[in-house]
């Protein structure tokens, strides 16, 4: 782990952010059958980032606070990697949460690892939806914003009620 | 595979439950969650202001274009709370709960702009008007925090932290042209851009808007006030180099109610760099600083800024983050005064002068900041800075003889100042429902030594919609060049040894969510000591500076600063606001009610005991059509700073705003905007013009106009890039 890296801090405080995630996957139609008896939520860092580290720790720390999506615990997973194939393979994690400080490049070729994969994947930094991530927290005008790839939701069977979707920002 | 996917969409969207409801059933707390606000003015952390350590409103990009918003005292006027700004005929002031220091040129409140002090050091000036010259279509949103602040930012927080923070390329991507006239006294130009790039492998991005406001007018007329004989030649006093010497001053005023402001502001970020740059000039007339002549185009005052902040953040392994910060200010104020009177003027200027003060500072600064998340999950957070910073003031006040072009300086001085400030904050939370925040900040200022600035808060959420709040935070404010240096041999001795003013404060609030709807409820008590104000000089002082120079013989009279008194302040403020029918009905309501007194138990001039304001805003859907926006504040009566009457109050002020936003149909990048706006009262509490003493003809105050009734038409045109 290098000594000094960039800072890639969360825009979206990690309380917020927290709160945001279970009740979207709380509204998301396929939710309930993708987790089974828990919401798994594997956090995603890449490995020599000592900052995206530091991100999934605190986000961590408050999807562990007794949260619930409905009836369904949340369990959470921190994991470090440097490419696709390190992800898991297709098994009980519901969510895919990609930490702030992969470069472009990266988003897009651990996206493609999963291609196809029934997840629900969420970005900390806005510009991972561009790379394919399902959804994305941003911070603009002082509040929280959620954008989704309706391309990569459709990719990963993700369902967001007409509704909802009306309160996030949209790309194709 | 791809068959699959597509028939579990079609059949997901038909039959498959929600986990938790089907949607509308708690759509609203996810409304809430989005309106949630994320300040990092409090702490120098992002984090949500229902647990940040003071009460913070944030004004978003999105009100400042529902309501037509086109000046930093425009929007907290209409859209924040605890905060109220009054135009003293020069410049607006701004106050807070309770407590408006006459003509302090906004030195009690700190504005930042993207974390970068605005106040500047030779006369702690901060504009809230189109002075601050900062171009408006770049700001992301406005983070307004009450109450003392000094323990991250040292002086000049005693009121609170105003910090603008500028849009992301993300934010304001492509080019944009803007104009807008407040027909027909105003244009305003503008251009910017904003763009994305990649270089070197690293993301970046780049911000940029230039601009030029002009405005003319409108037309006002004072007096007249029939000032009588010059106290020098005996004969009637002369109000204008050209017209006849008639002792009455006042008239039809169409030369020095104009403006001009060219500004640019630029931010830059590159991997982990970020640098920001400003640069502007504002030159206005001035129909009344307190002499000279009446409606003469050469009446003017000038501001001048480059402003330069170079930030870079770095993770020092997985459990901190350094963030250095070097910057740099350049500042110019120049203003003139052309006087016919000899009475005005040096002895021996008896046709007339030309008054000049110049004040001019540089400054520069580093600071390092370390932030330790000890336990790594933002439970244990240690904040740690250290800022170093040099300073140069300079000034010169001079009076040119108009007949023989002799112009003789009356005050030169230049100073050489360093501070240098330690601050350490630590927020813990124990527990889910439990925020607390300890820090102190020490500065080391060469002016006047040694001073710590404590602050403790805690956020404590019982129930999961509601977050009690308590805090006790302290503030300074270091004297400025002007207020230590200023002297005028005729009138007016310097004081040097000014101690820093200090404000004490404790608050509790209570801020609960219901639905969309945030109620808020809080109560404050500040105390204020050390205020620094103008008095008489006492007889042996007067004595003293003619002995050593600093007064001519012949003076009888004369003033200095002092830290002359303290003032209590014990009040409440409550706010409303939310969203209806799908977030497309917007409202807000907040009111603010003090009780504040000097230390003599006086009431505090211009300072209103009540004020607020409400608005509202519905977006009537669908592209084709606008946004309409109605707001309103009032401002309680106060009383008339320097007046001749006694306690003569200004009356109950209460002003209406009206906005339509809309885009043109077929073409969504042009947005059309109409504005207008109403005053219900002419009177504001500052006075104007020279006379003091009532007579038959002089029966009231005459106080600095206000502009009544207002409309203003803003087009603009987003082109992607």
């Amino acid at each position: 782990m290098p000594s000094s890296a960039r800072a890639a801090e969360l825009a979206v405080p990690a309380r917020l952010q927290a709160e945001l995630l279970i009740k979207i996957a709380g509204y998301e139609r396929n939710m309930a059958a993708r987790a089974g008896d828990a919401v798994r939520v594997l956090l995603i860092a890449k490995r020599g980032d000592a900052s995206a580290a530091r991100a999934a720790g605190q986000l961590r720390a408050e999807l562990e606070r007794d949260r619930r999506v409905g009836p369904l615990p949340v369990e959470v997973r921190v994991i470090e990697i440097k490419e696709g194939r390190e992800l898991p393979p297709p098994g009980q994690q519901a969510i895919f949460y990609f930490m702030p400080g992969f470069q472009a490049g990266e988003v897009t070729a651990l996206v493609a690892a999963i291609a196809d994969r029934d997840l629900l994947t969420v970005g900390a930094d806005v510009a991972y939806v561009e790379q394919g991530v399902v959804l994305a927290f941003d911070l603009a005008a002082g509040k929280p914003k959620l954008i989704l790839h309706r391309g990569a939701a459709r990719r990963h069977n993700v369902v967001i009620p007409a509704e909802v979707l009306r309160l996030m920002k949209v790309i194709e | 595979m791809m068959r699959r996917t597509a028939m579990s969409l079609t059949l997901a969207a038909a039959f498959a439950p929600a986990v938790v409801a089907r949607a509308g059933e708690e759509l609203t707390d996810l409304e809430a969650l989005l309106d949630e606000s994320v300040v990092s003015a409090a702490s120098l952390t992002n984090e949500s202001a229902r647990t940040a350590p003071a009460t913070s409103t944030v004004i978003t990009s999105d009100e400042l274009r529902r309501f037509g918003i086109r000046t930093l005292d425009q929007a907290l006027n209409f859209l924040s709370l605890g905060v109220v700004t009054q135009d003293n005929g020069s410049a607006p002031e701004i106050g807070a709960r309770g407590v408006h220091i006459a003509y302090d040129y906004g030195a009690h409140m700190l504005l930042l702009v993207d974390g970068h002090v605005m106040n500047e050091p030779w006369d702690g000036t901060a504009y809230f008007c189109r002075s601050a010259a900062v171009p408006f279509e770049l700001i992301d949103h406005i983070e307004v925090v009450l109450g003392p602040g000094s323990v991250l930012y040292g002086s000049h927080a005693m009121l609170g932290v105003i910090n603008v923070v500028t849009k992301s390329a993300k934010d304001y991507a492509g080019a944009l042209v803007v104009a807008e006239s407040e027909l027909p006294i105003s244009g305003r130009a503008a251009l910017g851009f904003g763009v994305d790039f990649e270089l070197g492998g690293e993301r970046g991005e780049l911000t940029l808007q230039v601009e030029h406001f002009v405005s003319e007018g409108p037309e006002r007329t004072y007096g007249p006030q029939d000032y009588g004989a010059d106290a020098v030649t005996g004969q009637p006093k002369r109000f204008s180099f050209s017209r006849p010497a008639t002792g009455v001053w006042g008239g039809t005023a169409r030369q020095t109610l104009f403006a001009e402001i060219p500004a640019l502001y630029a931010r830059a970020r590159w991997a982990d760099w970020t640098l920001a740059l400003h640069a502007a000039e504002s030159r206005r007339g001035t129909p009344w600083v307190g002499g000279g002549n009446f409606d003469d185009p050469q009446a003017d005052e000038r501001d001048r800024w480059l402003q330069l902040d170079l930030k870079r953040e770095l993770a020092l392994g997985s459990l901190a983050t350094l963030t250095g910060r070097l910057y740099g200010d350049l500042y110019q104020y120049r203003q003139r005064v052309p006087a016919a009177a000899a009475e005005d003027c040096l002895e021996g200027q008896v046709g007339g002068c030309l008054y000049r003060l110049r004040g001019r500072s540089r400054w520069t600064g580093a600071e390092l900041r370390l932030a330790a998340d000890w336990t790594l999950d933002g439970r244990f957070v240690t904040l740690l800075g250290v800022d170093g910073r040099l300073r140069f003031v300079d000034s010169r006040e001079a009076y040119r003889d108009v007949t023989t072009g002799v112009a003789i300086e009356t005050q030169d001085y230049a100073i050489d100042e360093h501070l240098v400030a330690v601050y350490l904050e630590q927020q813990l939370h124990p527990w889910s429902s439990l925020a607390l925040n300890a820090g102190a900040r020490f500065d080391y200022d060469e002016v006047f030594g040694g001073h710590l600035s404590p602050r403790v808060a805690a956020a404590f959420t019982p129930v999961v919609d509601g977050t009690v709040k308590l805090l006790y935070a302290e503030a300074f404010r270091t004297l400025s060049a002007y207020e230590r240096f200023y002297a005028d041999p005729t009138w007016f001795i310097a004081s040097p040894n000014l101690e820093p003013e200090v404000v004490r404060s404790v608050e509790l609030s209570y801020e609960h969510r219901l639905g969309t709807v945030r109620l808020f409820a809080g109560g404050f008590f500040s105390h204020w000591s050390a205020l620094v104000a103008e008095r008489d000089a006492t007889e042996a002082e007067l004595a003293e500076a003619i002995a050593a120079g600093e007064l001519e013989s012949y003076v009888t009279a004369a003033g200095r600063y002092d830290n002359l008194t303290g003032l209590q302040s014990l009040g409440g403020n409550l706010a409303v606001h939310g969203s209806a029918l799908a977030r497309r009905l917007r409202y807000g309501l907040t009111f603010t009610a003090a009780r504040t007194r000097t230390d003599d138990d006086a009431a505090l001039v211009v300072a209103p005991s009540w004020f607020g304001n409400a608005r509202v805003a519905y977006d009537l859907g669908g592209p084709a059509w606008p946004t309409l926006a109605l707001a309103a504040r009032v401002i309680s009566s106060r009383l008339i700073d320097a007046s001749s009457f006694g306690e003569a109050r200004a009356p109950v002020q209460l002003e209406l705003r009206g906005a339509v936003t809309g885009e043109l149909p077929g073409l969504p990048e042009l947005q059309v905007r109409l504005v207008a706006s109403y005053a219900l009262s002419d009177r504001t509490p500052y006075t104007i013009g020279p006379l003091g003493e009532p007579s038959e003809e002089f029966t009231r105050d005459e106080t600095v106009p206000v502009d009544r009734f207002r409309t203003m038409v803003t087009v603009s045109y987003n082109l992607p890039l």
